[in-house]
């Protein structure tokens, strides 16, 4: 088994990164590998609560974030100074996720195989 | 365990070499390609974002992008490779992050 | 050591795909395997047997394609980033009854498992344009 660390760095519907990044993350999850989802920069917009795009005709990502854990995707982590940055917390995140620092997030990709950053 | 970061976006324009500059520790290598090789020029914005920058990170520049785009004078400490540097640099890091 | 690249920058509008050719050239100069070669999202377009390049600009498709038949490389095209973008082999263009196939030679068309395989059996992947 090895451990694929993704780092989601963009924000939903503007480009298609932000849900090529979370295909990769459910292909590896079905592989059974060890897997970490890091939203950060940008990627933290994806997170917010209340999305509806259905005015722009875009897919609501949302559903399947919600089904990580159902994938075995359990390591979900935001950020923190990426939501600092944008005056967000927590409370406005639609699913649960853990919070990491930068020292942490270094960690993270030193004990990682391979690293995507989308 | 040591990883190298590679920056292919202007700091100028985007995020990518400050998240990488932020992100990367001690031992690790930042290699600078495509746009992201005028973050080697010797410039005031680039100064503040190297000050709080980890200092045991090693700051390298693909030669092939500095010479195409006609940079001036680069900053102090950056040491440029060719594609095959490039190679040398992914096999002696355990693995690499792309940052756009 | 055992490479995998995937590019996933537009050969068009990117520098990415022309970078990443360049790096696997070095890497099996300098005696390294490579194990795959991903295309996904906008770089699937490489895949294309139909691009024009004006004469004066490089060919990348055609670049890329000579290249993985010279060296008879795995070279995966991503299959949801292709039938998006109009990249299709012969078994998808009749699955989807459209009126001909475009994938180059040397190319394959397959799904993201093949990406995490490439994770799995190499010892170093780099990605290129995002």
């Amino acid at each position: 088994m090895k451990t694929l660390t993704f780092l989601s760095r963009q924000a939903p519907f503007g480009t298609s990164n932000a849900k090529a990044c979370l295909d990769m993350v459910l292909a590896s999850a079905v592989f059974e590998q060890r897997v970490n989802y890091i939203f950060m920069d940008e990627g933290v917009w994806q997170l917010v609560r209340g999305h509806e795009p259905a005015g722009i005709h875009a897919k609501n990502t949302m559903a399947a974030l919600q089904a990580l854990e159902l994938y075995g995707v359990e390591n979900v982590f935001a950020l923190e100074e990426s939501l600092t940055e944008r005056n967000l917390s927590l409370a406005h995140l639609q699913i649960p996720v853990r919070l990491c620092t930068r020292a942490e997030l270094s960690s993270l990709i030193k004990t990682s195989d391979v690293v995507t950053a989308l | 365990m040591s990883t190298l970061h590679i920056v292919s976006s202007s700091p100028f324009d985007s995020n990518a070499f400050s998240s990488a500059l932020k992100t990367a520790s001690q031992g690790d290598a930042i290699l600078l390609i495509e746009n992201g090789v005028y973050a080697a020029v010797d410039a005031l914005q680039i100064d503040n974002l190297m000050s709080g920058a980890m200092p045991d990170v090693t700051h390298y520049v693909l030669s092939e992008d500095v010479d195409a785009r006609a940079l001036p004078r680069l900053r102090n400490n950056i040491a440029k490779v060719d594609y095959a540097g490039f190679v040398a640099l992914v096999c002696q890091h355990h693995n690499s992050v792309s940052w756009n | 050591m055992i490479i995998s690249v995937m590019v996933t920058g537009s050969p068009v509008s990117q520098q990415s795909a022309q970078t990443a050719l360049s790096f696997c050239q070095a890497a099996l100069s300098a005696g390294h395997q490579i194990y795959r070669v991903f295309f996904y999202e906008d770089a699937v377009q490489l895949g294309s047997a139909l691009n024009v390049a004006p004469q004066d600009e490089r060919n990348l498709n055609a670049a890329w394609s000579e290249f993985v038949k010279q060296y008879e490389l795995d070279a995966v095209i991503c299959v949801a980033s292709a039938l998006k973008r109009g990249i299709l082999n012969d078994s998808e263009a009749s699955r989807y009854q459209k009126p001909a196939a475009n994938l180059a030679e040397g190319f394959d068309i397959s799904g993201l498992g093949q990406w995490v395989d490439a994770c799995l059996n190499s010892d170093r992947v780099v990605s290129f344009g995002a």
